[in-house]
């Protein structure tokens, strides 16, 4: 025998399971919707029934709901519903190992050898009910001798059901075919002949019905028979793939850290091996030993994440990735605990090509990398990765590019065809400076601690742009030869038209 | 110093420009610019416009176009003289009809040479020539090109551009281009590459970069522009940044200077009409018009020959004889081949017009004033619109007038589509990114009904849609929405209106490939053409003609009578006992709820009272509280005055309510003795362009005209606001009288020949005021027997079948199954022709074309049941065999499966049969649903529409209903009319602004309501004015609505 656990409205009720239980019992008697879509123009997504008993339908405007007053909106999260759907299939899994997490707010488990445990299907039922309730879930159950009937009598029956292995049909006779899973040229098709129960669908001759609808026809009558029979989709336990080791002392050197870590790459990478996995993404969180310093905290938590450029099974090459992070890392207090997870995908099977240049293995490449960034650090103040390729950004502002992972596949061609120009230096940041202006144009520039006369200048030239938004610029330049203690120097000065203040941007070679 | 600016693109560049033509020319006389060059991109799209507005600002208007060359730019080319603007419109036209719709037209290298003359050659901005050989090939790329410019335009005639934008690159340009220029002893000339008119409009010129490109502004990078220094810049800045170039400055006004053409003066001509030998224009325009007359008038009264004298002479005097003898030749091509037409609008008041057979109104009868027609003092074409039936006959009489003045001498007017609400929501939210949902949303929210409160703002209308105002993207939206309103989006083709020229219309106007096949468009819009002086004959497609003239053809099928449109009976009482009754569903021009609700008050008994009715019903007349009067007055409930009694002559037939726009006219003729070319100017002024300055002068003036007759003020107030309020939206009382005739012959026909013509109407819809639905049910109270849909009988149209007693009825026609395409219905038309259909699955067999889901729509709704020989076969049986029939067997078991009749499914019940008819045919041919649930109904009270009519006002009463049309008009200050419908008729319904903001999703969606209110019965016009409405549970039948949106 199987049972169904069906939660009706799961998305409302997902979103009201983080509630105390008292606030939830109150809110589930007030018209609740949920909204889904941009922020500026949310529809409604779902609803429960005080919101229906309103008027309140699936793809209403907020605004138009709004009209209806006292209706309780809430925004859809997805994360929400699959941890509401966790739950759900942890408190199967309380009643049976093998449990199905067959879609949103349903799962089946099959209660073979249960009644032991629980006794007779009625008393499996109650429990069930009174679990889920504690739980927050106010859900229907129903127990049928094969997994899709238990879930069309969930589905369809107000309250639980069980039905005796043989009474199927009869059972699942006053149900709509509305619940039936099928295309909507099917349901449209079965409209159109009157066939609006399943006792309808089943009184149907079975060859006339594969002669007009063919095998999913006769499916479909099967199922409304309860005579489908098929395997639960158990689901896997354990298929987090998070190794953790909690040190009995914590640890204050690399070397101890690093033993632990090889093992538990090792093992993370054999689980993956077994189940045909590879490794996209790692995390790698250290959880310190809190000590209390002169009143302050010391031993914040410390996680790193790396995204992979290729998906791998090479312990080695994740463990000298991770050690090399390890030894930039200067730790305010002894680690306590080590945890590495793995974010699984299939592994990449790719064949080189004869044509492709010839570039560093993919894997070695990263740990090179890493090394680097060991040097320079990850990113510089403004944001903007230290280790990578440069590349310019797509827009008339000065000086905007940004930095991408650095990747052997796509090294830009040679791009020598430029006409030589004379080369600028740039500051960066600029250097703040002031200008006295002649008319329009500058006449003394101050720089390097002194007042320097212009005595050519260029300009001014002018670009502007990003005006909707807030990073709105403006500028205008002019190429400038000063009077410098050395001689002459050429420099580039701008004026921040929206900051109105003149900086130095560079010095030309 | 003096600078003219001789590069300049406006918005009519189609998102290549940013500024209207009146903008730049209004900045340009701010900035000081004494002229201004329009080189709009691929056309002269905004010449007409730029024209004008220089005249109104003081300054000159040269005309030019940026013409794209194959692989080399565009050329800036700048019109000399008249032949160089005849060869710019050439070269245009050549590139532009051979080239598709939506992509850039390409001028070759040879026709460039070919239509050179009298253009001027600029070296261009970074998109022209010379930027594009420079790129190309450097500095012999551009040398070769200032050689190919000198060798095509003569060495006089080109200039190398200097266009300055704090841009380092175009400087680097400007250097190579000055040493080039020196090379070949050029002309230096310096423009700023105008792209709209102030730098704040940049923000719309980079919106427009991202709509070209299909991009955002977030993703638009390089495509944005550089900086904002593509405006207009006053002579005195342009003199300071090219300092070191002062001859590039002056050489702006020496080639001003040589551009000698203006639009004044384009050199159209209408075509001259081919005459026998020995005859004049004017000798056979005489003729055939004293022919006519001879017709027309019997006896020709002096009267009548005095007005035809003086007509023809004024004709002859402005030579347009041409001009009448083609639009009569166009008629007469109508009757050679039986297409219906009239002439509608001023050529009415012409008994030229009417002798000729153009109009079917005897003007000299109804004393029209010819002055709106033709003027000596206002020295522009007279309008003569032509009314056709919509479709094949129109698109027949349009490709005669192509065969016969050519490809190039005869074109459609172009019609300028704007940003508006929705298109600007629309656009303005894909370039900052908005997700196709938002937009779809949006763009739904914005002026959804006619009427627009004054509050109604974007602003209320985003924040109502749950928008944040405050938030600064969505602010950013609303203010680009709003700034883009009234900006050119594209050029479509004007619904009828024709410009014919005599020689080549290419030599006047470029011309451009439409989007239907075998049509030619002007740049040009029809208001551009007449205040150019181009002439153009309207061939307007009116659906109602097409209904007249099939009915005719069913009447003498079926009736075997022969109707005569020109000669039907007048004032035929019963036609207008039912026009009095409005009961006039699907009559021309006064079927609508406002009409309805006025004919019982007006109470027409002759054929002008028709003509007033359809006047009546106009925004003018409302807006200027004269219909209230009016019918007042009609009904004998207040006394007949006038303003004036100078003006009882002009007032006397309208009962001292002025209606027509010739009353305007003739009011400002006798109080303020305007002439009646001035009369007519007065008009113009008043008309859709209106602007506030020429409104104030008009006023000194007929203030003047008034005070000099001595009228005195509070008579002169009065007058002003009758001119003023209705000049815009006013029937000219020929116009009116046109439309009176149709409605008077539609009403005939329906009341003497219900089932041609609603068989015709049938055939003809989308047209008018009511769905097919309310048609049906409407023609089956007055006594018409409906047929549903039937494979072995129904055609694809409607058609008239005698019944057993022999009595007319409608069978409803194949055209109305939803999804049926005509090329399947023909075929199962013609294959039942030759064998009928034995069963449905024969029909499968030999009609290939009919889909799963044709067949099973045409089982739904009851077509099949007579395709068996079981009388007893009901929907559901058949719908049990489509779903065999279509999956085929294989040809082994082909024929040997046993055909059974019979379904193991029960037959369809009345609800469901309901939802069948409206889902498969948007009607039904039965019972009204209301029909069904009657007792029910009237054990609660609730009345029906019939029953409310016989309510004494003021009574509370309830009645229930679907509701068939949801209107707000824009005169009805925010009132909202609901008209229900049951199975005894229809009713209206008021509802407040008020009840509306507190209804709203009742009196919005639901199909069918009650609504509790009080009677408003007045003069046998009966409204409920609503006090309660609620959603009433009749049919889940998708009834249709006629919202007005």
């Amino acid at each position: 025998m199987f049972a169904c656990l069906y939660v009706p409205d799961f998305v409302v009720q997902a979103s009201l399971l983080t509630e105390p239980a008292e606030t939830r019992v109150d809110l589930k008697q007030s018209p609740i919707a949920i909204l889904e879509g941009p922020a500026s123009l949310p529809r409604v997504f779902a609803t429960n029934p005080t919101a229906r008993r309103a008027g309140i339908q699936a793809g209403m405007t907020k605004l138009q709901v709004e009209t209806y007053g006292g209706v309780l909106l809430r925004k859809r999260m997805v994360a929400e519903e699959e941890s509401a759907q966790a739950v759900l299939v942890s408190l199967a899994s309380s009643f049976s190992p093998r449990v199905e997490s067959t879609s949103p707010g349903v799962a089946i488990i099959d209660l073979a050898g249960t009644e032991k445990l629980f006794g007779v299907w009625q008393s499996t039922v109650r429990a069930i009910a009174a679990k889920a309730s504690a739980v927050g879930f106010d859900l229907r159950v129903a127990v049928s001798s094969n997994p899709d009937s238990a879930l069309l009598a969930a589905q369809g029956f107000s309250a639980n059901t069980i039905i005796p292995a043989g009474a199927e049909a009869s059972r699942l006779a006053p149900l709509p075919i509305g619940i039936l899973p099928m295309s909507s040229e099917m349901l449209g098709v079965f409209d159109g002949w009157g066939i609006r129960t399943f006792q309808a669908l089943t009184a149907l001759p079975q060859v006339a019905i594969v002669e007009r609808l063919g095998q999913e026809g006769m499916h479909l009558q099967k199922l409304a028979l309860g005579q489908i029979e098929r395997p639960l989709v158990t689901v896997e336990p354990n298929a987090e793939f998070i190794e953790s080791f909690e040190f009995d002392d914590p640890v204050e050197t690399l070397e101890s850290l690093a033993f632990i870590l090889n093992r538990l790459l090792g093992q993370l990478c054999s689980r993956l091996i077994a189940s045909s996995l590879a490794i996209n993404a790692l995390r790698l969180a250290l959880e310190l030993e809190v000590r209390r310093i002169c009143g302050g905290n010391k031993g914040e938590p410390c996680e790193h994440n790396w995204k992979l450029p290729v998906p791998t099974q090479d312990r080695h090459m994740l463990f000298g990735l991770v050690r090399l992070y390890l030894e930039r890392l200067s730790l305010t207090a002894p680690v306590k605990r080590l945890t590495v997870e793995a974010t699984p995908v299939r592994p990449r099977v790719a064949q080189g090509d004869l044509f492709t240049l010839q570039a560093p293995e993919t894997e070695k490449l990263e740990i090179t990398l890493e090394r680097i960034r060991g040097v320079v650090g990850d990113s510089d103040a403004e944001g903007v990765a230290c280790v990578g390729t440069p590349c310019l950004l797509d827009t008339h502002k000065p000086d905007s590019f940004t930095v991408q992972h650095f990747s052997s596949l796509d090294i830009p061609s040679d791009s020598s065809q430029a006409a030589p120009v004379s080369a600028l230096r740039i500051f960066r940041p600029a250097i703040e400076t002031s200008v006295e202006l002649d008319g329009d144009k500058p006449h003394f520039v101050r720089l390097w601690h002194g007042r320097r006369y212009v005595f050519a200048a260029s300009g001014p030239w002018s670009s502007s742009g990003d005006w909707w938004n807030a990073s709105v610029w403006a500028r205008q330049e002019w190429d400038v030869a000063l009077k410098t203690p050395e001689g002459v120097g050429f420099y580039r000065i701008y004026r921040d038209c929206i900051r109105q203040q003149w900086f130095v941007e560079g010095v030309f070679d | 110093m003096r600078y003219v600016e001789l590069h300049a693109r406006s918005a009519f560049s189609f998102l290549e420009g940013a500024s209207l033509p009146e903008t730049l020319a209004h900045i340009c006389a701010e900035c000081n610019v004494s002229a201004m060059a329009l080189l709009d991109r691929h056309g002269v799209y905004g010449a007409p416009h730029f024209h004008i507005a220089a005249k109104q600002y003081g300054i000159r208007a040269h005309i030019g176009a940026e013409v794209a060359v194959a692989e080399s730019g565009a050329y800036p080319l700048l019109v000399r003289s008249r032949t160089g603007y005849q060869n710019l419109c050439r070269l245009i036209t050549t590139a532009k009809l051979r080239t598709q719709k939506k992509s850039i037209a390409m001028v070759g290298p040879t026709e460039l040479q070919a239509y050179a003359e009298g253009l001027i050659c600029l070296t261009g901005d970074e998109n022209g020539p010379l930027a594009s050989a420079l790129a190309r090939d450097g500095i012999p790329g551009g040398d070769q090109l200032l050689q190919q410019l000198v060798s095509i335009f003569g060495h006089e005639n080109v200039y190398v551009e200097l266009q300055r934008h704090g841009d380092r690159f175009q400087e680097s340009r400007n250097q190579a281009a000055v040493g080039l220029a020196r090379k070949h002893r050029l002309a230096l000339l310096a423009t700023n590459g105008v792209c709209y008119a102030t730098p704040t409009e940049r923000q719309l010129a980079d919106v427009f970069a991202c709509l070209r490109h299909k991009r955002k502004l977030d993703t638009a990078g390089k495509l944005l522009a550089y900086n904002s220094q593509r405006h207009i810049r006053s002579g005195e800045r342009m003199t300071r940044l090219f300092a070191d170039f002062p001859e590039a400055i002056a050489n702006t006004i020496e080639l001003s200077s040589r551009l000698e053409f203006t639009l004044e003066n384009l050199g159209y001509e209408f075509p001259r009409y081919p005459v026998p030998d020995g005859e004049t224009m004017d000798s056979f325009l005489r003729k055939r018009t004293w022919d006519g007359a001879r017709c027309r008038y019997r006896p020709v009264s002096q009267r009548v020959r005095a007005q035809l004298e003086k007509e023809l002479a004024l004709i002859e005097k402005l030579k347009l004889a041409g001009y009448f003898l083609i639009v009569w030749d166009l008629v007469c091509f109508c009757e050679r081949n039986g297409i219906l037409v009239q002439g509608r609008g001023s050529a009415a008041n012409s008994a030229v017009c009417y002798s000729l057979g153009i109009t079917a109104i005897d003007p000299i009868g109804m004393d029209l004033l010819f002055e709106r027609f033709l003027s000596e003092e206002r020295g522009e074409w007279p309008d003569i619109d032509l009314d056709l039936p919509s479709g094949d006959e129109r698109e027949k009489v349009i490709q005669y007038v192509y065969e016969r003045y050519g490809k190039r001498g005869a074109a459609m007017t172009a019609n300028v589509c704007t940003y508006r609400g929705r298109s600007a929501a629309r656009e303005m939210g894909k370039v900052l990114g908005f997700d196709e949902d938002t937009l779809s949303r949006l763009s739904s929210i914005v002026g959804t009904w006619e009427w627009r409160d004054p509050n109604d703002t974007m602003e209320r209308q985003f924040a109502n849609s749950g928008l944040d105002l405050s938030h600064p993207q969505i602010a950013f939206y609303l203010d680009l929405c709003q700034r883009v309103q009234n900006l050119p989006h594209h050029l479509s083709q004007h619904s009828g209106g024709m410009v014919i020229c005599q020689g080549q219309l290419d030599s006047v106007v470029p011309l451009e490939p439409a989007t239907m096949p075998g049509r030619v468009v002007v740049q040009w819009d029809k208001d551009d053409c007449a205040a150019l002086g181009l002439i153009k004959v309207d061939l307007l497609g009116l659906g109602m003609m097409a209904v007249l003239k099939d009915s005719l053809g069913l009447i003498r099928e079926h009736y075997g009578e022969e109707v005569d449109l020109a000669h039907l009976p007048q004032d035929c009482p019963d036609v207008y006992d039912t026009i009095r009754k409005a009961d006039t569903i699907g009559m021309f021009q006064i079927e609508s709820c406002a009409q309805m609700a006025s004919l019982p008050r007006n109470n027409p008994t002759r054929f002008y009272d028709l003509v007033t009715q359809v006047a009546l019903i106009r925004p003018g007349p409302i807006t200027g509280e004269m219909t209230s009067p009016y019918l007042n007055r009609r009904q004998g409930k207040e006394p007949i005055t006038y303003p004036h009694e100078s003006l009882i002559p002009v007032l006397k037939r309208t009962l001292g309510v002025p209606l027509f726009q010739e009353q305007l006219l003739k009011l400002a003729m006798i109080c303020a003795n305007f002439s009646g070319g001035e009369a007519e100017e007065l008009r113009r002024a008043l008309g859709s362009k209106r602007s506030q300055q020429r409104m104030r002068e008009i006023e000194a003036k007929l203030r003047a005209g008034m005070t000099a007759n001595r009228i005195d003020a509070k008579t002169q107030d009065q007058i002003v606001r009758f001119i003023s309020s209705f000049a815009l939206y006013g029937f000219p009382e020929s116009h009116a009288a046109s439309f009176a005739l149709i409605a008077y012959a539609s009403a005939f026909l329906k009341v003497r020949y219900l089932a041609a013509f609603t068989v015709a109407l049938l055939n003809n819809w989308p047209m008018g005021f009511y769905h097919p639905a309310t048609i049906v049910k409407d023609a089956q109270r007055h006594g018409l027997r409906v047929r549903p849909i039937d494979t072995m009988r129904s055609l694809w149209d409607c058609s008239i079948e005698p019944d057993e007693a022999g009595d007319l009825t409608l069978r409803m026609g194949l055209r109305y199954v939803r999804g049926l395409s005509q090329v399947a219905a023909t075929a199962l038309v013609s294959q039942r022709t030759n064998t009928p259909f034995t069963s449905i699955e024969d029909l499968a067999r030999r009609v290939p074309q009919l889909n799963r889901e044709n067949l099973a729509t045409l089982a739904r709704i009851g077509a099949l049941n007579n395709l068996s020989t079981d009388a007893t076969l009901h929907r559901r049986d058949a719908l049990w065999q489509v779903e065999k029939a279509i999956r085929r067997s294989g040809p082994l078991l082909e024929g040997t499966l046993e055909v059974d009749s019979r379904s193991p499914l029960r037959q369809m019940n009345v609800e469901e049969r309901l939802v069948a008819d409206y889902e498969g045919t948007g009607l039904t041919t039965g019972y009204h649903p209301m029909a069904y649930r009657r007792e029910f109904l009237r054990k609660q009270g609730i009345k029906s529409a019939l029953e409310l009519k016989q309510l004494a006002h003021g009574k509370t009463a309830t009645i229930a209903g679907c509701v068939i049309i949801r209107q707000r008009p824009g005169t009805a200050k925010g009132i909202i009319f609901m008209t229900l419908e049951d199975e005894t008729g229809t009713a209206r319904v008021i509802i407040s602004p008020d009840f509306y903001d507190n209804n709203r999703m009742a009196v919005l969606r639901d199909r069918f309501v009650l609504v509790s209110g009080m009677v408003q019965n007045q003069d046998g016009v009966v409204h409920l004015k609503a006090q309660g409405i609620k959603p009433l549970a009749i049919s889940a039948a998708t009834m249709p609505s006629h919202d007005f949106h």
